[in-house]
């Protein structure tokens, strides 16, 4: 444990100390000293942000359900309490025992976006953690990581022990499971790792392969260097949501955060195929949960948490079957305990009146719609499928509801984008303005307000836009100029995201190993929080590009052959190369591939629970 | 129906924020099924109203909360609720009954008394503390200044704290450390925090405190000058 007085003296000098202390409500309250597994769940982001993350709940309770294993919290520590930390001498600790990272069996990082990779370099060192994993012995723990970003996991590869990719719930508790029976035959690493690797479907260990390179820089080739080890990793789905864990409790946050409320998970996956989505090809099939089981989850959740808030969060809420029938019975029910219930995001084409009506019934929020494109060519080509009049149907139920903020989300930089698309963004967003005014005067509620925000495309490994080179931060500049020129009501705000920071993302997403050097430059540079844009320094980004002797362009900017041998192909994330490649040239042709919902298109995922269940 | 609650804020919990422990109760009413009146309007929140802001990193036993209820219930029965969903840490120490007329909490408790321990930097100095604390006691005038916000910008001002210091002595003398007792005022009227107590200390006598050492607790709260707030 870590010196408490120092804790003490420490947190009487940071911002917000509630960050650190733990002790929320439906936190653990086990013996770590009993455990056989001690699991350390590592956010790479300051609390607020990693608490919000449904997924930390799940792995929290699920690993504390069983009576071997012990999972506890650890956090990026905000820049005043690093700076506290490393002037007491405090090592990175768990939030429950106040227990050094350092000595836990497995520290488990979640990778959610590229930013926060600095992060995990400077958790690790905070922790007093060697950085690679070559240089780690028994005395360490295995550091391992998942989550969205680990279906490319190269750019981390020298740092971590192991990966495990796709869905977690069964594949952790697996290998918790044969850690505990290494650890009581006398551990060795690596004899761990290469069982893991063997034997437990979605695990992939680097150190077990190498990687070859061509003069060009390409891939050549990749060898395994154990016997038995997958040449493709698979990566792991849970099949059957309502038999799937789902904890009764949330850990509640003193603090505000970034998502104050009960996630209600409805269902995993998507069906509409836009292509520049990486959530909605890694995470397929779609398996969504009955409204049973869901409304009883909820209210477990509610009266274990006190939220007065239910969140549906899925990749897109509005599509689960019978969501009237969810919100109705989820309104209902818990009306006289003032719960609402919000939808996270909403797409055009499937929000229907009854929906706004029944959300209204307790409360009411700004309205999101993401068009993603301005014009309706881009839309067919990024595969979104709504049209303009799915967007008036929706923005005029929702001024006639009394909504009179509307946020609109788009892209820029998405292939075959031309000047045209980019001014359909800010005529779209006059449309919706005019839409507003244009009613009788009685029917003008409240006070009108657009938000039309702009980010830069970034492409993503395992979507049909894995080989298109991004647009160069001065292409993306005068895009922003263009649009900022355009736009002159003072009734629509204006946002765009950094290209600076979408550069940088790009780099690390399609990176292969080398990567890895860049990263380790970065931090130690200074980089940090690099997803925050009070925190993000360009400057030095650049200046350790340059010192570790990568090619920006050849990561982000270049469009790639499709018979290049990517980072990523040895992982088989569902969907097929040949789908990815045939959707990649549909989109450049301008058509449209239909929702999965209306017609099985073949992406080739095996014994897809899809099947027979809409076809 | 109304009830002031009494509360302690022990352990880590210090670190909560006011905000903090308002969501933290408001939570805590809706899992523990207390009927628990709503305001009106687009965003109904809990009819519950919390003293003075306690300076964070400060623990007490003597907090007060007042909340309003939609039907009756018994004191013993709403203490046992609401403490059985509370953290370790924070728990009712007792409730009554207190009607519309019943002025605020803030209004009401403007005197708190805390104990106070800090480590005496020049420990190895012969220096009697009492009579170090009576010599500051004895001054008029005890200045500090203070940051108050006006508008947008920051303004320091000096004030004169010795008014509002009720009670100041040595409690108890632990090798390097000490042990204070200060009723101070805290409130609108007037206001010291136990940082600034040992501020003054520091500037004004022989004896020098370690700042970031302090721990404090506040072990009762005062209506005025003479009596314990009663229940």
């Amino acid at each position: 444990m870590i010196n408490i007085k120092n804790l003490d003296k420490a947190l009487k000098k940071v911002e917000k100390p509630a960050r650190y202390i733990g002790l929320e409500e439906n936190s653990h309250n086990k013996d770590i000293n009993h455990a056989k597994v001690k699991f350390a769940f590592a956010f790479p982001d300051v609390y607020e942000v990693g608490m919000s993350h449904l997924g930390l709940h799940i792995l929290y309770n699920l690993i504390n359900d069983q009576q071997d294993f012990v999972c506890e919290r650890t956090f990026a520590p905000w820049f005043d309490m690093e700076y506290q930390m490393r002037d007491k001498n405090i090592e990175l600790f768990t939030l429950e025992s106040k227990e050094e990272v350092r000595n836990f069996d497995m520290l488990g990082f979640t990778l959610q976006y590229e930013l926060s990779y600095t992060n995990i370099l400077n958790m690790l060192e905070l922790a007093k953690i060697p950085f690679y994993s070559k240089d780690r012995d028994e005395t360490f723990p295995i550091v391992i990581a998942g989550g969205p970003c680990a279906f490319n996991p190269e750019p981390l590869s020298d740092f971590i022990d192991l990966f495990l990719i796709g869905e977690g719930e069964e594949a952790t508790l697996e290998l918790l499971e044969l850690y505990k029976n290494h650890k009581e035959r006398g551990f060795s690493k690596k004899k761990f790792l290469l069982d893991a690797a063997i034997n437990i479907e979605g695990i992939y260990v680097p150190a077990f392969y190498e990687i070859f390179y061509n003069k060009d820089n390409t891939i050549s080739n990749r060898v395994a260097l154990e016997n038995k080890v997958p040449e493709v990793i698979k990566k792991r789905r849970v099949r059957d949501l309502n038999k799937m864990y789902c904890p009764e409790k949330m850990l509640v946050p003193y603090i505000e955060t970034v998502h104050d409320r009960v996630s209600l998970e409805l269902f995993r996956g998507c069906t509409h195929g836009c292509r520049f989505c990486e959530a909605g090809f890694i995470y397929r099939p779609i398996r969504e949960k009955s409204v049973d089981t869901l409304v009883s989850q909820a209210e477990k959740l509610v009266s274990s948490t006190g939220y007065d808030t239910i969140s549906l969060s899925s990749l897109s809420s509005c599509d689960y079957t019978q969501l009237d029938l969810l919100i109705h019975n989820l309104l209902d029910k818990f009306e006289d305990k003032k719960v609402g219930v919000s939808l996270p995001s909403l797409r055009l084409d499937s929000i229907s009146i009854d929906i706004l009506k029944e959300i209204d019934r307790v409360r009411k929020t700004s309205l999101t719609f993401a068009p993603e494109a301005g014009s309706q060519r881009l839309r067919d080509v990024i595969n979104k499928g709504v049209d303009e009049n799915d967007l008036e149907k929706a923005v005029g139920y929702a001024f006639k509801e009394g909504y009179s903020k509307i946020k609109l989300y788009f892209m820029m930089g998405l292939p075959t984008e031309t000047e045209d698309d980019l001014i359909g963004i800010r005529d779209l967003s006059y449309k919706v303005k005019d839409m507003f005014f244009y009613r009788p005067k009685e029917e003008k509620i409240g006070n009108f307000q657009l938000t039309t925000s702009v980010s830069c495309f970034v492409p993503k490994p395992f979507t049909p836009f894995q080989w298109y080179g991004q647009d160069s931060v001065e292409e993306f500049y005068n895009k922003i100029d263009l649009l900022k020129k355009s736009f002159k009501d003072p009734k629509i705000k204006f946002n765009y995201h950094d290209p600076r920071v979408s550069y940088i993302e790009a780099i690390i997403s399609r990176g292969d190993r080398r990567i890895s050097s860049l990263l380790l430059k970065a931090w130690e540079y200074g980089c940090k929080f690099d997803g925050w844009s009070s925190a993000f320094n360009y400057d030095i980004w650049l200046k350790a590009i340059n010192d570790s002797g990568i090619d920006p362009y050849y990561y982000a900017n270049r469009t790639r052959d499709f018979d290049e041998i990517l980072p990523w192909d040895f992982i088989n994330a569902g969907p097929t190369k040949k789908t990815l490649i045939r959707e990649y040239n549909k989109a450049l042709n301008g058509l449209t591939t239909p929702d999965c919902r209306e017609k099985c298109n073949g992406c080739g995922i095996d014994n897809c629970e899809m099947r027979g269940v809409f076809n | 129906m109304k009830i002031r609650a009494k509360y302690t804020k022990l352990g880590y919990l210090k670190y909560l924020s006011h905000l903090d422990l308002v969501r933290l109760f408001s939570r805590s009413l809706i899992r523990s099924d207390i009927p628990v009146r709503y305001s009106e309007g687009f965003n109904p929140h809990p009819k519950l109203s919390l003293g003075n802001p306690l300076p964070l990193g400060i623990e007490s036993v003597s907090e007060y909360f007042d909340v309003e209820l939609t039907q009756r219930m018994e004191l013993n029965e709403f203490n046992n609720r609401l403490n059985k969903v509370l953290p370790i840490g924070i728990k009712i120490i007792e409730s009554k009954e207190i009607d519309e007329f019943t002025p605020s909490i803030s209004s009401t408790i403007c005197i708190s008394e805390y104990e106070i321990s800090a480590d005496v930097i020049n420990s190895r100095e012969v220096i009697d503390y009492s009579n170090e604390i009576d010599k500051l006691l004895n001054l008029t005038n005890i200045d500090i200044e203070k940051k108050k916000k006006k508008g947008k910008s920051k303004v320091t001002t000096k004030v004169n704290i010795r008014p509002f210091i009720l009670k100041l002595f040595v409690d108890d003398v632990n090798d390097n450390s000490i042990k204070l007792r200060s009723v101070v005022m805290t409130g609108e009227k007037g206001n010291v925090k136990p940082s600034e107590l040992l501020e003054v200390i520091s500037k004004n006598t022989n004896m020098k405190l370690d700042l970031d050492s302090m721990n404090v607790r506040k072990i009762a709260s005062y209506t005025n000058e003479f009596g314990e707030y009663n229940e």
